[in-house]
């Protein structure tokens, strides 16, 4: 027998099949719907060194239960549910990270419902909880900042269209300050988005993001993480983000950088001047001759000056040096040393001073 | 042939390669068009049946995958042709294709699903099932 996806044992995809439909209670279920299943997951180990204080500690990573189905020939299904290890009395969270609906009306369009992932950059786009998939073991600082993560609504979406394979996305949904339950407002974020591939394993694109955040709050669709300035503003916060994105791979090299600049400004404030944060990121990996491994350099900058009332002003630089091992199965080892540090001594945030060496085991099965 | 523009970045076909079309629209396709319908770049037949494009391919287990590797993504590695595909399903940008764990397999998921567009290797195919390739 064949398998589904990524070579299921037939065994699997039966009981698949069986959940299926006890799942649907009887409903019509269509017999030969093409149903994947996936576990994204990764294990850590990290030594760090933060000012004059050592640290080490082993961690659970996410772990992305990622399902597909076509449910009819011109409908699919999409969803990423992912359990979240929690920091302080621990536990753990669950989360739908990804549910859509894409409707097929036409040749490479589409027309896409439900929470998705901002496509406002390539690695957003692409990557979000697949560690597997990542080139390096941690997310581009700008997704704990400035990147919008999520956004619940509709898509447009074409791809592969002529010979540069053009593509383009526009997204209406529910802005940063809403959650997965809804959203009280009339105003939605918006996204516009365009790229070209011209040469095989190449990307190239840009994007336009606005939203309101009202009360200077975000929700759920924010950044995971980041600390924000509520304290000192709490009106609401007018965001234009501007990306760019290049990503590129061949047998031999690999590379990825990211560009993005938030412009925000502040119409409840007396007067405030508008602000513009901006973040960049350069990935460069060169596959040795045996394939399996890739060493890898990153840089990683991010800026938000004094006069943004929205985010906390900082500037922070990180540099990594790693090493990628890709075994023939479906897992990876990655081994990374981090410098974390900072240039400006004049904003909130007083610059970092760290080093860590990070390993990661990412599988997928 | 196909409505949309179907230039492909080179790659030759295996010699040994033959590609299995089930109720697709067309009976021939060149080189370039199969490697774009089989990296997911096409979703539907338009031009031809209109139908959803199914990919069938040889397991990564199987000694063919080698040679589809080195056709689809350039690498005669599977696990990068595997890779390939498992980033292009979970950026939700194609539809998970079908791995066959035997040519027969292939053979069979074709046979058994419109649409479907496949690659096999020494194995005998039904003259209604097999698309000519304008080879480049």
């Amino acid at each position: 027998m064949f398998s589904l996806g990524w070579q299921r044992s037939a065994r699997v995809a039966y009981a698949a099949r069986v959940l299926m439909v006890v799942a649907l209670f009887g409903s019509d279920f269509e017999a030969d719907a093409q149903t994947t299943f996936q576990m994204f997951g990764h294990l850590e180990a990290v030594a760090e060194q933060d000012g004059g204080e050592n640290y080490s500690g082993f961690s659970i990573g996410e772990h992305d239960f990622f399902v597909t189905s076509q449910l009819t020939d011109r409908i699919s299904f999409l969803s990423e549910m992912v359990i979240n290890p929690q920091s302080g009395e621990g536990g753990f969270k669950t989360s739908l990270e990804r549910v859509r609906l894409a409707f097929n009306y036409s040749g490479n369009h589409y027309l896409i419902v439900g929470k998705m992932h901002t496509p406002v950059n390539y690695w957003n786009d692409r990557f979000h909880h697949g560690r597997y998939l990542f080139p390096t073991i941690d997310r581009p600082q700008s997704f704990s900042h400035l990147i919008p993560i999520h956004t619940l609504g509709f898509r447009l979406q074409g791809q592969n269209l002529g010979d540069l394979r053009f593509g383009y996305d526009i997204v209406v949904g529910n802005g940063l300050s809403s959650n997965d339950q809804g959203d009280d407002s009339w105003q939605k974020s918006v996204t516009t988005a365009c790229h070209v591939k011209p040469w095989e394993g190449s990307r190239i694109g840009v994007s336009y993001y606005r939203d309101v955040i009202f009360d200077n709050m975000v929700s759920s669709h924010g950044g995971h993480g980041g600390a924000h300035r509520h304290d000192v503003y709490d009106g609401d916060v007018n965001v234009n983000l501007l990306s760019a994105s290049a990503g590129y791979e061949n047998a031999r090299w690999e590379m990825l950088y990211e560009y993005s600049i938030s412009m925000q400004s502040y119409p409840d404030s007396a007067g405030a001047a508008s602000s513009s944060s901006y973040s960049t990121y350069l990935y460069l990996g060169l596959r040795l001759k045996n394939q399996a491994d890739v060493v890898y350099g990153l840089v990683d900058w991010l800026e938000i000056p004094e006069e943004d009332l929205h985010l906390m002003p900082q500037q922070l630089a990180k540099f990594g040096l790693g090493w990628r091992h890709e075994f023939a199965g479906q897992i990876h080892t990655k081994t990374q040393v981090e410098r974390y540090t900072g240039f400006r001594d004049d904003l909130m945030m007083p610059p970092a001073d760290k080093w860590e060496l990070k390993l990661q085991l990412a599988y997928v099965f | 042939m196909l409505a949309m523009s179907m230039s492909g970045w080179s790659q030759s076909l295996p010699p040994a390669a033959v590609i299995v079309g089930n109720n697709i629209g067309f009976e021939q396709l060149t080189e370039a068009q199969v490697r774009r319908c089989l990296r997911g770049e096409v979703s539907r037949w338009t031009g031809g049946s209109d139908l959803s494009v199914t990919v069938v391919l040889p397991s990564t287990r199987l000694p063919e995958c080698e040679a589809t590797a080195q056709f689809l993504v350039s690498s005669p590695r599977p696990a990068s042709l595997q890779k390939y595909w498992l980033g292009l399903v979970f950026e939700g940008r194609a539809k998970a294709p079908i791995f066959g764990q035997s040519q027969q397999d292939v053979l069979d998921a074709v046979l058994d699903k419109p649409g479907a567009l496949g690659i096999v290797y020494g194995i005998s195919v039904p003259e209604e099932y097999r698309i000519e390739v304008v080879r480049e």
